[in-house]
């Protein structure tokens, strides 16, 4: 397999030494045919992406409204920022809700992958139901709980209540409402189980094959085949749900109106920056927390892929 | 997962891993505001009319729009425009309001067309981003029915069109046609940005078959705080697992949240200069008195309650557990949907002692953005739907429920207070609050439901809570100018 991947890399080396030399007449036009081709997306890109990425960096540093220009206050949005309560609030719930949900959702997908994953009979229909509540749209998803965790009369303290506990009131109460939105979030990564799933499947029988012979046990296989060759879609997952949960939105804002209650513990950063985007027309200040919240996936992505040296394993 | 693939771990393909990560997550991040900035822009220019196409072009150019102005004045009788009225209710508005007032007005002005295009408002801003991003791209609809709370922050950025010289120029309408708190929400500084149109207010609402049951005479409501602090005590009662099964008066719920508590204890938001007074004396006992609620009473008892009233879909006076409740009169309307087997009564609020029972309104208006091609033309059509004839052609309409109108003269020949009803709400409306018309009325509104929500949970004292929301909006307000 090392063989195939130092070919490939004299093979490139070898076209750019030749492209250094002189680009024939007909690579030039290739090139440019190539490039006529992808203009639709780079023009998308430079007008979608990087056009309001700039603008946003620009607005980061002035009192922009949508409505009006603004003017250019240097620093200010960022130092109004550090000494704003609701910001450093919404921080600590947006990291709080990341740490617990990301990890939980890890521990979830791959043992749910599988469960789906075992050579049993209508597994079909096992891996369509464990999707579905990926294709209801989070709206629904949020009506759907509100019945469930009803605190009155909703299934699960009903249920709770069986076996003599009293439930919570879940969304309704400091201490739980972000556990409840955990709960409700994890309801939905249906998405994340099908990657896992084909990392599963993607795991080389004969190495189950070559275990079982040594006297591998099902726990040893797991431990020792199944989860490190599963650490690359684990590691993809990992980056992918962290920047997911970071921007957190649609669940908080519909559960408790835009409003973040109770005591501002489901106002998360995105809605926070919403909100005052919109809301207050302060699009300055909204860039500002942009930029801020972008810093912090940069830094916490970087981390990860710090550490991935240690337990990702590619080699098979 | 090819091998190839998957391969190498040098530090090249890591790089260019981290920077793709780096650039995703930066796209995601900034998304929301530029997607949502080019969605608004398509659909505008999807929704701008062929009438209006060469003028386009123009948008920005002041000395051109004025131009066309003057047009639609000179060339009234011959020259067609078409102007453009967006509005954010769903539901049956388009085809009564179409059929009641939009088509006499075209009858009456057979130059100007009137093309209605509903533009949701977003979330909970109260407005729409899609007026918001037409008016900043210097595209906006002629005419935009508005909620009238925001008139202060809108047209303190520029982007209303001041009308008064055109009201002042032919005389047709007075602020004295409409009640003098609704009025005072169209005018910022020295102009006037909006004309009053629908509108609402607050009263209490009581449940005389439990009042019965407490022991209290039904027909008797508690006309103070205290009195009806008390009552409110001898309705709670409490079910299995100790969970409230009835619930004498929530002084967040429904419309009874804190900017109606501070007028019931005869605080202000603003004073006689208009600055701002959210930490003002009256205000901080309204709020000590709601976060003892909450303590007296347990808030998470209380919020469960709610929380299963909030499902059920049903307003929670209609569902007969509630003694006491402050909400609107469009309540009124839901009667005939529920049909209540209980005895009910409407009455002002109650106030704390020694103070007048008080209301406070909000409702909407019609305002013409700024960078409107057609100005004139919309300001005829401001005229005639705010004014007396379609204010009143539209009340009539056969499913106009308990509504109250803008102006008392339309409420007095559509003898509303034949309502008895009706009446209470209807007699609070001269004397009626609103909120301060300034820049920052929307974030002065969820401070102040921020602080209610702290309060209420025990997160802080009542005078530091108001003291922290003063400091915030004197902030905004040195910051946007006001």
């Amino acid at each position: 397999m090392a063989t195939v991947g130092t070919t490939t890399k004299d093979n490139t080396a070898a076209l750019v030494q030749t492209k250094r030399k002189k680009a024939t007449k007909f690579e030039t036009k290739l090139a440019l045919f190539g490039l006529l081709f992808a203009s639709p997306w780079i023009l998308g890109l430079l007008m979608f992406n990087v056009y309001p990425l700039l603008a946003s960096a620009y607005y980061s540093f002035t009192t922009y409204s949508i409505l009006e220009p603004g003017k250019f206050v240097g620093f200010e949005n960022y130092t109004t920022l550090f000494k704003d309560d609701v910001f450093w609030k919404s921080i600590s719930n947006t990291l709080y809700y990341t740490f617990i949900f990301v990890p939980l959702s890890i521990v979830q997908g791959v043992a749910l992958a599988m469960l789906l994953n075992l050579k049993i009979k209508g597994q079909g229909i096992y891996r369509t139901l464990f999707f579905i509540p990926s294709l209801v749209p989070e709206i629904a998803t949020v009506i759907i709980w509100l019945w469930l965790l009803n605190p009155q009369f909703g299934l699960v303290n009903f249920w709770l209540d069986k076996i003599g506990i009293s439930g919570p009131p879940w969304i309704g109460s400091e201490a739980w409402s972000k556990p409840s939105l955990i709960l409700m979030s994890l309801w939905g990564t249906g998405q994340a189980v099908v990657i896992y799933l084909a990392g599963l499947q993607d795991v080389p029988q004969d190495y189950y094959d070559a275990a079982q012979v040594d006297g591998a046990n099902a726990w040893q296989r797991m431990r020792t085949i199944t989860l490190p060759l599963l650490t690359p879609v684990i590691f993809f997952n990992m980056i992918m749900g962290m920047i997911g949960a970071l921007q957190n939105f649609v669940l908080p804002y519909t559960l408790t109106n835009g409003q973040g209650t109770p005591a501002n513990s489901m106002m998360f950063y995105v809605m926070y920056l919403y909100t005052n985007g919109f809301a207050y027309l302060k699009m300055g200040y909204a860039s500002a927390m942009a930029w801020i919240l972008f810093i912090i996936v940069v830094a916490l992505t970087a981390i990860i892929f710090a550490t991935q040296k240690r337990w990702v394993h590619y080699q098979r | 997962m090819e091998n190839v693939k998957m391969q190498p771990t040098n530090k090249n393909k890591k790089f260019v891993a981290l920077s793709l990560t780096a650039i995703t997550a930066l796209s995601l991040t900034l998304a929301g505001c530029g997607s949502s900035n080019n969605n608004n822009a398509a659909s505008t220019d999807g929704n701008t009319n062929t009438a209006k196409a060469d003028n386009t072009a123009a948008a920005n150019n002041t000395a051109k729009a004025d131009d066309t102005a003057k047009a639609d004045n000179t060339a009234a009788s011959d020259e067609k425009v078409t102007i453009d009225f967006w509005f954010p209710w769903g539901g049956d508005f388009q085809k009564d309001f179409k059929k009641t007032v939009v088509d006499p007005f075209e009858a009456a002005h057979p130059n100007i067309k009137v093309k209605m295009t509903f533009v949701e408002t977003t979330g909970q801003t109260q407005a729409s981003d899609k007026l918001l991003t037409a008016i900043a791209g210097g595209n906006p609809p002629d005419v935009a029915l508005f909620d009238r709370f925001l008139i202060g922050s809108w047209a303190a950025k520029g982007s209303l069109t001041d009308i008064k010289g055109m009201m002042d120029a032919d005389g047709e309408l007075k602020p004295d046609d409409y009640y003098p708190g609704l009025w005072a929400e169209v005018v910022y500084k020295d102009g006037v940005y909006g004309l009053p149109w629908g509108t609402d207010n607050r009263a209490m609402y009581y449940n005389k078959t439990l009042m019965k049951q407490a022991g209290l005479d039904p027909e008797k409501p508690p006309t103070t705080l205290e009195e009806l602090d008390a009552m409110a005590e001898k309705i709670f009662k409490k079910g299995k697992n100790g969970k409230y099964d009835q619930i004498g008066f929530i002084p967040w719920m429904n419309q009874g949240f804190f900017y109606t508590q501070a007028w019931n204890w005869g605080g202000k938001w603003e004073d006689a200069d208009h600055n701002l007074t959210p930490n003002d004396p009256q205000n901080v006992k309204a709020l000590q008195w709601m976060a003892d609620y909450a303590k007296k009473y347990d808030i998470a008892n209380l919020t469960s309650f709610s929380d299963a009233m909030g499902q059920t879909g049903m307003n929670p006076i209609w569902s007969g557990k509630v003694g006491f409740a402050f909400d609107g009169n469009w309540v009124l309307n839901d009667l005939a949907k529920y049909k209540p087997n209980f005895e009910w009564g409407v009455a002002p609020m109650p106030a704390a002692e020694g103070h007048p029972s008080v209301t406070w309104v909000g409702g909407w208006s019609y305002v013409i953005p700024k960078g409107s091609k057609h100005e004139q033309a919309a300001y005829e059509f401001l005229k005639f739907v705010a004014g007396k004839e379609g204010t009143l052609d539209y009340a009539k309409r056969a499913n106009a429920g308990n509504d109250i109108t803008a102006m008392p003269a339309v409420n007095d020949e559509l003898k509303l207070a034949d309502n008895p009803n009706l009446k209470v709400f209807l007699d609070l409306m001269p004397t009626a609050f609103t909120r301060p018309v300034t820049p920052v009325g929307s974030f002065l509104w969820n401070e102040t439901m921020r602080v209610q929500d702290l309060a209420i949970h025990g997160k802080g004292d009542a005078q530091a809570l108001l003291d922290e929301v003063k400091k915030n909006v004197d902030a905004e307000l040195a910051k946007v100018g006001g």
